[in-house]
């Protein structure tokens, strides 16, 4: 069966529309790679996003705003009033923008946090260097303030779990680094070990491990009683 | 003959609404262009005068040929009632080709000349409004061979 013929009008229609996406396409790939080659200055001790990082959440808050508000209209109006077409068309073009604002904006506040950390420690003294500002901190900053901005908008929901997986992720290393283990490395206490108990120099790790956690107050006796002496 | 007649007219009356704004119907009614600067009231006036031109001149087929529509809600699909509509449509058709140029010309203009994202994506959707609503006002049969063509 042929299929019937299109009014010339609606073709132009559609393809103007198609091209406007493409225009909105381009300027949003353009934002994300000025948003890339943005540095932070090195001397700012300011754990916040930097301003470049908030003026392109700000922009995406606007097409997410423009969004939500006209899915809502669409959904007020029922099946019969969409003016948007098909919803599935609807939920690609936006998963594409997201992909097309969100990730630059990640990128930048991981690659621009190294950068400055590197630079910090190449040109500032040591203890300078090393205090006044933490890059994993503003790198969760920033993604946390990412996250934030897509929370209102249920067409963001992927992406915004997305970003929680990294939040998460990037928090678990915090705590790894920070956080003193409970007991101290084998090799240290097995050298302690062999300095304080005389009956017994060895050094297998499971003396070792027997020493730090069997409290004994008869240093004589190997294993069962020696009592490890606080570690400074 | 009288979709050659049509087009003319439809063309002539589009070209003065967009310079001199004579034929809107509106006595002291602004010329289209006179908002170019402002591409999405541009775009949207331009394609709010010819889905109202549409309107107008399927009223007028209709009327002239006798062809009674029966109750339809504005926006509503229209579905094809009786024999006629297949000519009716020919006749819209060219009626309104003629407007395809100089309308796509401007709208594409304005669309490329677009820097801030957010700017194009209000032109991009108030475009795909108008397209899913021409194909209501002109058939859904339009739409749907368009969809599959592309």
């Amino acid at each position: 069966m042929p299929l019937p013929r299109a009014s010339p009008l609606t073709v132009i229609i559609i393809r103007t529309t198609a091209a406007s996406y493409a225009v909105f396409f381009d300027a949003i790939a353009a934002q994300g790679r000025a948003l890339l080659r943005v540095s932070l200055d090195t001397a700012d001790t300011s754990l916040a996003p930097p301003q470049a990082f908030l003026a392109h959440a700000q922009g995406l808050r606007a097409i997410l705003a423009l969004h939500t508000a006209e899915a809502d209209d669409d959904a007020a109006a029922g099946p019969g009033g969409s003016s948007s077409g098909s919803g599935e068309n609807e939920g690609a073009t936006i998963e594409r923008a997201l992909d097309a604002l969100v990730d630059p904006a990640v990128q930048m506040c991981v690659h621009a946090a190294e950068e400055k950390d590197a630079a910090r420690r190449r040109n500032l003294p040591a203890t300078a260097a090393a205090t006044g500002w933490d890059r994993p901190v503003f790198v969760l900053n920033c993604l946390t303030y990412l996250a934030d901005t897509l929370a209102p908008h249920a067409c963001a929901a992927r992406k915004r779990a997305a970003l929680h997986e990294q939040v998460e992720a990037r928090v678990r290393e915090l705590i790894n680094e920070h956080v003193r283990p409970p007991c101290p490395p084998l090799p240290i206490l097995a050298a302690h070990v062999q300095r304080h108990c005389r009956p017994c120099h060895s050094t297998r790790t499971s003396c070792v491990i027997r020493a730090c956690t069997m409290p004994s107050a008869h240093a004589n006796t190997p294993h069962q009683t020696y009592v490890p002496r606080p570690l400074l | 003959m009288l979709a050659q007649t049509r087009q003319a007219a439809t063309l002539s009356s589009f070209m003065s609404a967009l310079t001199t704004g004579s034929a809107t119907g509106r006595a002291g009614a602004r010329p289209i262009e006179l908002h170019a600067h402002d591409a999405l009231r541009y775009i949207g006036d331009m394609l709010a005068w010819v889905h109202q031109a549409i309107a107008a001149e399927r009223e007028f087929l209709e009327a002239l040929l006798g062809v009674d529509e029966g109750a339809r809600m504005p926006g509503a699909v229209r579905a094809p009632a009786h024999a006629a509509d297949e000519w009716l449509g020919e006749l819209m058709d060219a009626a309104v080709a003629g407007l395809c140029g100089p309308l796509r010309a401007r709208v594409l203009q304005t669309v490329r000349a677009q820097e801030s994202a957010l700017s194009a994506y209000k032109v991009a959707r108030l475009l795909q409004f108008y397209a899913l609503t021409m194909a209501r006002t002109l058939g859904a049969r339009a739409l749907l061979a368009t969809t599959l063509g592309e």
